[in-house]
This record gives C-alpha cells, structure tokens and sequence, in this order.
C-alpha cells in the first residue's frame, strides 16, 4: 500500500514507529479495516448511534460519518457532530461511544456509499468485495465467543424496524446499508479481535488461576508451596503480607512447571547452559559448578579440625571427594566458569596437618577413566559403585587392614532416579539413574539408634526415603544430626564420624569393620560434642566431605570449635 | 506493587482493567483513584497516608494560588503562596530522601556523630514530588485551570501507571484528558502493544543482563580483564535503558488501556549523534521538567555565556541528584553537564557534520557515564574503570569468553532493539500481518510469564525513586 510508510509521510528518523502508526490512525487517514484487506479502504468505520433519531426523510445507517478523503493532510479526525475535533488530543472514534452525536450531514446509506467509493476511485466489483466481506463475517462468528459487552451492544444495534412510510427502494436500500454497516463492524471488529482476544485469554487465565485449588507440595523441586498468607493487621503494615502475597501467587501458578521449563527451554537456546550454578553438560549431564571459595572461611573451618584433633589426640582421617565438575570436566559446556577443584584440594591437603588427608580424585577419575559412571547425571552426589571404588583408599587412610576388605555385590534398588540438580536447575532430564546398594554375603547385625528422636532400626537403609521424592535418601534416610550405630564385631574400633550426606552411601561398606559407630551430620548436630567425646573413648575420628559442600561449610568449625583457644 | 509481578499481572490488572471498562465513564476517576491509592498502599502501607497528604497539599494551595491570581493579589504575595508550597514538596522529597547524605557528608566533614535517620524511601516520592510541583508552577502562571475535584487531582498525582517510575506527566498534558477519556479498540490494541513490549524489554531483556552484569561486579575488580569489563558495561547499559524504557513503556501501554495519552519516555536514545540528542531522547520527560520548571526560569541560554554555562552546571547537577542521594550521582550529572556545554560551543559543528563519529563518541560517553552512575564507591569504580582500559588482569580470558557465549545472544538482542529500525521493521509488519503480531505477543508474555514463574522476587532498578 504506498503512502503507507513512515518515510512517505514525512517523518524523520526520530520519530518512532509507533508514534507514526498512533498518528495516521489518529488522524483518521487509514482506516481501521485498511488492515484486514485493502479492499475495505473505502469503508468508513464509525457507526451513527442507532437510537438516535436522523435527519427527516434519510434512512437511517449505521455508516454514519464522513470520511476524509485519503491524501487529506493535518488533524482532520473523523468529524464528529459537525464540530471539528480539537487539535490538542485526538480524540479517536469510539465503538462504545454510547449517546454520542452523530452526523449532521444528511446523506443516505447508498448514495454515501457510490460516493465513497467514486472519490477515492476503486474501482472493484461489487460481488468480489461482498465475497471478501462474507468472508470477514464468517470469521466474526467465529471469533465471537470472546467478544466484549461492547460488541453485543453494537450488534442489537442493528436489529431495528426501519421506520413505516419508506417507499420500498429507499427500504431496499436502507436494508442493504445496514448490512453493509453490520459487515463494517464486524470487520472493525475483527480487527480489534486479536487485542480482545488477547485481554481475554490473559484474564481467563487469571480466573483460572484463582478457582483451582493450591497445591501443598512441588514434586519437581521437592518444597513445600506456599499457601494463601494469613491477613492481619501488622502484617499488612510491615509488609510482610505483599510479599507473601507474591510468593503465594508465583508459588501457585496453573501450569508452574510447565512455566519453569519453558524458561529454562528458552535460556538454553541463547547459548545459556547455566542455570542457578548447575551446567546442562554433554551425555545428559547436570553438573553443578564450584562457587568462589570463601577462604577466610574455609581456613576457619580448617583450623577448627586441626585444634580439635590435636585438642581430643584421636588419630584423624580426613577423606574429601571432589564432584562432577572436576572429574567429569570433559563434558561440561565452554562456557563453564567454574572454580578448580584440584587447587583446593591441594590447598586443604596443604593445611590439614592433624588428620590425615585422603584426596578421592585419584581413583574417582580412575573409574571414570575406565568408562564407569562416578556421579549421578541429575543429581549432586556420587554413585554408589564410584564410592565402593574407592574403598581400597579410604581403608588405607583409616589404616584398616586391606586383607579384611569386604567383599560386596550390587543390588539396582532404583531405575528412575531423578535428583536434586533437576529440581534447583529447571532442566529437563533425558536419561534417568539407576541407584545401587551394596550386600555382603552375610550381613552384620548392626542397630541403628537416633538419640534425639530415641528411635531404633536394624537397617541403615530406609524404604521410606527410597519411594519419596529423593531416592537418595534410601541411605541413612536423609541426614541426621546424630546416628549411633553399635555392630556386632566385639573386636573393632570405635569411629566417630563428621560427614556430609556422600557418606550415607558409603557407611555399609564400612559396617563389618568398627565396633560402633557415632555419625554427626554438623549441620543439624545440636548436642554437647564434648560430653559425647568423654564420654566415647573414640579409636578414630573421621571426616568425610564433597568438596563443593566442604567449601561452603559453616557448620563443622561451630561444632568442633566449642573450646576455643 | 512491580508491573513485572505475578501479583500485578494475574490479580491487579485484570480485576481493574475488568472494573474500569464495565465502569460508566463518571465513575471511572473515582475507581481509578481507588485502584491507585491501594497499588500504592499495597507496597507502601505506611507511606500511602504521606501521598495522601501531599495530595491534600498540593490540591488546596492550587485553588488558593488560583483565587490569588483571580483577585489580581500582588506579585509578591502570590510568589510567596508559590514559594511556600513549592518549599514544602522540596521538604518532603528532601527530608526523606536526601537527610541521610547530608547527616553523612556533615559527619565525615565535620567529624560529627550525627544519627542517620531510620527511614526507608518511599516509592515513587521523586516522580509524584514532581508532578506536584508541575501543577503549582503551572496554575500560578496561569497555564492550567486549577483542580476543582479532588478525586481528578488525586487521580492525576497517584495514577497507578506512572507513579512509580514515570514517565512525568506535566499537569497540562492531562487536564483535558482527566474530563474525558474514552477507551476504543484502538487504544486498547496500542496499550496491549506496548504493554507487553514493556514488560519483554524488562524481564527478557534487563532481568538477564542484570543479571550478568551482578555476576561481573561480583568479581574482584583485580582479575577483571578488559573484555570482561566492557561486557559488564555493556550489559549495565542495556539492562538500564531496557529496564526504564520497558517500565515506560508499560506505564504508557497502560494509560491507554486506561484512556490516555502519555507522551514517549524514551526515543532510541542509543541511536543518539551526540550528547545533546541523547539527553533529548532519554527519560524525556524528566529533561523536560527540568527544563521547563528550572533552565528557562534561570534564563536558559537567553544569557550571557558565563550564566549559560552556570545554568547548565546547576540543571545537571540537580538532575544528577534526582536520580540519587549519592556524591556519584551528582558527578554523574556533572559530567554530563560539562559535556553538554562542550558541545554547545565547541564540539557542535563537528558532530553536526560527522554522524557515525558521533554516534560512536556518544556511546562511548554514554557507556562510561553508566559506570560512574552504577558504582557508588569510588574506589571500585576507579578499579573497575581500570580494567576496562586493560590495566586489571590483561586483555581476555577465559571467563570473558565463557561470559559472551552464554550472553552474546542476549547481548545481541539487546542491540538490536535498541536501535532504530527494528521498530520501523515491526511497523511495518504490524501493518500487514496482525494476528502474526498478535501471536508474537502472545508468546513474549507466556514467556514473561514463564521467568516470573523462574524467579520470584523481581524489583524494578528505578525503584528507590
């Protein structure tokens, strides 16, 4: 369509489109329905109010207005009511201008339309822009279910008696007016159908969002959901009510996973493979990177097993694994920043001179080497069978006798497993885990103590954690701030163990070989450790970390620390 | 409340939106106030009551200044009228924004141990202070009829669109529009347009290069190389120019779902020749006020050059200081001011005659400008700027490029929507293809929807104003 562009009508480069398209329509020199077929360029858009009566003798349309001729320059608006519109602020025509004047000039439905059509000079047949126009009606109905109050008003409208005393041409004529004027509106009406269409979806959505009833708990990211936050009068003035508010509502989307995939979707596909620290690696991998190390906290944490080591005189092993991210580096994207992993474990190995220091990246990556699986794709922790690789070292470190190594068989207790780096990272997961357990040929007969809830179990394994939302947790079940385990070898030491949850698999292998077994999770450990220490006579203290948990770890050093100097 | 909310989005909006169309048009300024004042209260409780009271102020000096200007008072008195009220909104503003830095500067000048008052911001105090005195300044020149309805004035000054981050609506712009404005389809197409352009721009656009450029700042400034550090420059201007131009564009997009016609914030202001065409195209409105209610009463440049040149320094460093209670913020106003008033008498002809020289000078301007406006700590701001020019930890490094895989998608967009004719090209896709556009609409606000749902908490950066 020429004239139609922003450089044809003057407009120079600061002006923004929109500032442009806001103007030629203000100004009322393309019509609406220019936008739906170019054929409807003659049509003029407003409707006359139906209920208000007409000039005598002219048939009532619903056409209404004149229209500026095309070409016509300055703010000429549609002409409302004989006066001219003010220059200051366009006032555009209104479809739901109910009671508004109407034309003043007297011109009948068909001769306005001859009219219309002579100045601005088209020249198409009648029938081909009937035909578009049932065309634009046929998708009116459809379109219709999410029309607004406005366009039913608009439509009842139509429906009136012509008045009696009309010869019947003039009646002809007026009916096929006030066709054409309902073919009009519809076609305006459709072209407003999809910013109606729009608002309605947006706010069925909305009703949607407050009719279904709140979930309690995600599955994907393993929390519990906020609920609707309690009202009350000093919660609205701190402002604490908005905001829970706000945590309610995002918390209770319709659709919320769905959401958070489609997100996570879209920032891969610009180049982003980092989601909340965890990496969409190659193989179907999610590993999670290495934050900057805190180093005043980490020598804190450092210091803190040293003094207690040289404090209780216990021979100490200090075993730390390393992740994903260092051993399996080959599949993580490009684009991966990540700490070095090797560095801090020189660094902590350099530092810890109590315990011994056993560093796991030897054979971790030896397993790998060899084509076995060391960690869990969607999961932070490492595999089952990686863990009992390393059996020979950590027996070594601990100074058990290697003759005395169990020997031990795998058993799949999971083959769906999807862990915790799915849930914080949004990503999807293409292949799923499957978690071993090992078994000895004869079990030992061991009892499972919690002290602070007084519990008792003959297992260390937990059926309930296995069909929860973390399969993980089918060792140990979960992490606990004291486990007391007491075995029946009568001749073995007794190990008192500072860990985090890469134990928990790794605990059975060590089950035939100590007498009794004291595991602090120093994160949830909230009793005396001195008085359990007096009271123990420990052959063997032992501390088993990840590195990635042991760099962000505030816990140990609080619960070592409790003599300080 | 934040535009990019889950709470505005799916609660506010269309509970209002809904209201005001069934609404008949008498009632709908009273709605519209009351849907205002509870926006306002729903993020500040407390300083709803301080709004309400500025109202009440700035409405009755308006009648009196006005029945004062009617009975021909003298010019003193009336000047007087004008200075009182103009002095308690300046008292306001000042008292709960500015107190804390000069309670600051006098203790570390005077080695005092002054308290610092335990206040928060209230949101929103610049833009509607603002506002406020546009009218006052107006009615007393006799520009603008005074507000006989409260409920208009009231409307006018805590309008839930531009309250919190503009734009600026001068009183004289919507004194007719408040009589009557009806909504057609058409505003509602063009307010829909533009409201979820805005809100893209904000959260698929600002959200993610904020969201680099925290990551970048995190880093000691030591091991920064350059590469790195014009990257995070870089992202810090995008996410700004996007983050208030999406909140304008929003607030606009708005007023006409509403019915009215906010004139543009921001026009293309990265596609500047020089500084003086970029402050004529970023935050509009604001340069407007100021030289509207501050430069020509000053004399504007009808003066000798000297009391030019002062004119100048004082308008910058007071628009520095709007956007800031912070010394860096002065600077930054400064700066500009100095090289507006080198290109008024030295650079003009150059850049006049070269536009891509000049358009590259601006950017360069501009970029660094963002530097001193980002970093309130001068110490890191001269380390930062130090590894922009290479004298961090070297040229590039692994990181700089790991940065611009992960980002340079993003980075790009962000370019390309700043400049100019992307939008012609929308135009003229809008023009033959509405429901292709509408489509496009639809997809960027499930998408927006979709990062909201990624992550909660989302405050706008203007916020504090």
């Amino acid at each position: 369509m020429h004239g139609l562009s922003p450089e044809s009508e003057g407009y120079t480069n600061g002006t923004t489109t929109l500032a442009w398209f806001a103007d030629i329509v203000y100004r009322g020199e393309v019509k609406l329905a220019d936008f739906i077929s170019p054929e409807n360029k003659d049509r003029t858009e407003k409707p006359r109010n139906p209920y208000a009566p007409g000039p005598e003798g002219s048939v009532r349309t619903d056409t209404g207005k004149t229209k500026t001729v095309r070409g016509t320059s300055g703010r000429k608006a549609v002409v409302r009511s004989g006066k001219a519109s003010p220059s200051k602020n366009p006032k555009t025509t209104t479809a739901a201008a109910a009671g508004k004047q109407k034309t003043t000039t007297a011109e009948s439905a068909g001769t306005q339309k001859t009219k219309t059509a002579a100045a601005v000079g088209k020249a198409k047949p009648k029938a081909a822009v009937s035909a578009d126009r049932t065309g634009t009606k046929t998708a009116a109905a459809a379109a219709k279910t999410k029309t607004k109050a406005v366009v039913s008003a608009d439509r009842t409208g139509t429906k009136r008696p012509l008045s009696a005393g009309k010869t019947q041409k003039e009646a002809t004529a007026g009916r096929a007016a006030e066709k054409e004027s309902i073919r009009t509106r519809k076609s305006r009406l459709l072209l407003s159908t999809p910013a109606v269409l729009l608002l309605g979806v947006w706010f069925l959505y909305a009703l949607l969002n407050v009719l279904v009833p709140d979930r309690t708990v995600s599955e994907t990211e393993k929390r519990a959901l906020a609920s609707f936050p309690e009202v009350s009068s000093d919660r609205i003035v701190s402002g604490a009510f908005s905001e829970d508010f706000e945590t309610w509502a995002s918390d209770q989307l319709v659709g919320r996973n769905a959401l958070i995939r489609i997100r996570s979707t879209f920032g891969l596909l610009t180049g982003n493979r980092l989601s909340r620290d965890v990496c969409k690696s190659g193989d179907g991998y999610l590993i999670e990177r290495m934050t900057e190390v805190d180093q005043n906290r980490l020598d804190q944490m450092l210091n803190a097993v040293n003094s207690f080591c040289a404090r209780t005189e216990i021979p100490g092993t200090f075993v730390c694994a390393p992740n994903a991210v260092s051993i399996c580096s080959d599949l993580l994207p490009a684009s991966a920043i990540t700490e070095d992993q090797g560095t801090w474990m020189q660094y902590i190995g350099n530092n810890l001179n109590g315990p011994v220091f056993c560093d796991l990246t030897g054979p971790l990556a030896e397993y790998y080497a060899n084509g076995g699986q060391s960690y869990y794709r969607s999961d932070h922790h490492w595999t089952t069978e990686a863990a009992f690789y390393t059996l020979p070292t950590v027996r070594a470190a601990l100074g058990l006798d290697p003759e005395s190594a169990p020997s031990m068989t795998p058993l799949a207790v999971c083959n769906d497993f999807v862990g915790s780096l799915a849930a914080k990272s949004g990503f999807s997961v293409s292949k799923k885990d499957t978690i071993f357990i090992y078994r000895r040929d004869a079990e030992p007969a061991y009892i499972v103590t919690d002290p602070s809830a007084q519990t008792k179990r003959a297992t260390v394994y937990s059926m309930e954690g296995l069909k929860s939302s973390d399969p993980y947790t089918v060792f140990l079940g979960g992490n606990t701030g004291h486990l007391n385990i007491q075995t029946d070898n009568a001749e073995g030491e007794k190990l008192l163990v500072f860990k985090d949850s890469y134990f928990n698999c790794f605990l059975p292998f060590l089950l035939s070989d100590y007498r009794e077994i004291d595991i602090i999770d120093p994160r949830y450990y909230y009793e005396n450790l001195d008085e359990l220490i007096l009271m123990g006579g420990y052959d063997r203290v032992l501390f088993f970390y990840d590195l990635n948990t042991l760099a962000e770890d505030t816990s140990l050093a609080l619960v070592l620390g409790t003599e300080q100097g | 409340m934040v535009f990019s909310s889950i709470t505005f989005l799916l609660f506010f909006i269309p509970v209002v939106l809904t209201v005001f169309y069934i609404l008949p048009a008498a009632g709908r300024n009273i709605f519209l106030l009351a849907a205002s004042l509870f926006f306002y209260a729903w993020g500040e409780p407390v300083y709803v009551l301080l709004m309400l009271a500025s109202i009440l102020m700035n409405y009755s000096f308006g009648l009196l200044i006005e029945r004062a200007r009617k009975a021909r008072m003298e010019k003193g008195r009336l000047r007087m009228h004008l200075g009182i009220i103009t002095a308690l909104n300046l008292a306001l503003l000042f008292y709960f924004k500015y107190c804390n830095m000069l309670i600051g500067w006098i203790n570390t000048l005077f080695r005092a141990k002054i308290p610092a008052l335990s206040l928060s911001l209230p949101i929103g105090i610049s833009f509607y202070t603002f506002q406020a005195l546009s009218y006052v300044i107006d009615v007393y020149r006799g520009k603008v009829k005074a507000q006989r309805s409260i409920t208009d004035f009231g409307l006018y000054i805590s309008m839930f669109p531009q309250l919190i981050a503009g734009p600026i609506v001068r009183y004289k712009n919507i004194e007719e529009q408040l009589k009557d404005h009806p909504v057609d389809l058409v505003q509602v197409r063009l307010g829909l347009f533009l409201f979820v352009k805005g809100l893209a721009k904000k959260v698929l656009l600002a959200n993610v290069l904020g969201g680099l450029f925290t990551e970048i700042t995190s880093l000691p400034a030591s091991s920064l190389t350059a590469l790195t550090a014009w990257t995070g420059a870089l992202a810090y201007s995008l996410q700004l120019y996007f983050d208030f131009s999406g909140y304008s564009d929003m607030a606009i997009g708005l007023g006409r779902l509403l019915g009215f016609t906010f004139s543009e914030n921001f026009d293309h202001p990265y596609t500047a020749v020089s500084v003086t065409d970029f402050w004529r195209r970023w935050h509009i409105s604001l340069s407007s006020w100021f030289r509207e209610y501050v430069y020509i009463p000053l004399g504007g440049n009808r003066v000798s050059t000297g009391r030019h040149i002062r004119n100048l320094l004082i308008v910058w460093m007071l628009t520095g200081l709007w956007h800031g209670a912070s010394l860096n913020f002065i600077l930054w106003g400064l700066y500009y001011g100095i090289w507006l008033i080198l290109e008024k008498y030295v650079l003009g002809d150059f850049l006049r005659k070269h536009r891509i020289a000049g358009r590259i000078y601006t950017l360069m301007i501009v970029v660094l400008g963002w530097m001193l406006f980002a970093i309130t700590d001068f110490k890191a701001l001269g380390m930062y700027l130090r590894a922009m020019f290479g004298m961090g930890a070297g040229a590039a490094d692994h990181r700089s490029f790991a940065y611009l895989m992960s980002y340079g998608i993003v980075l790009l967009a962000g370019a390309v929507c700043s400049a100019g004719w992307p939008g012609k090209q929308l135009g003229t896709l809008c023009r033959k293809h509405e429901r292709v556009l509408a489509g496009i609409l639809a997809a960027a606000f499930v998408l927006c929807l979709a990062s909201l749902a990624y992550d909660s908490f989302n405050p706008f950066l203007y916020f504090r104003f």
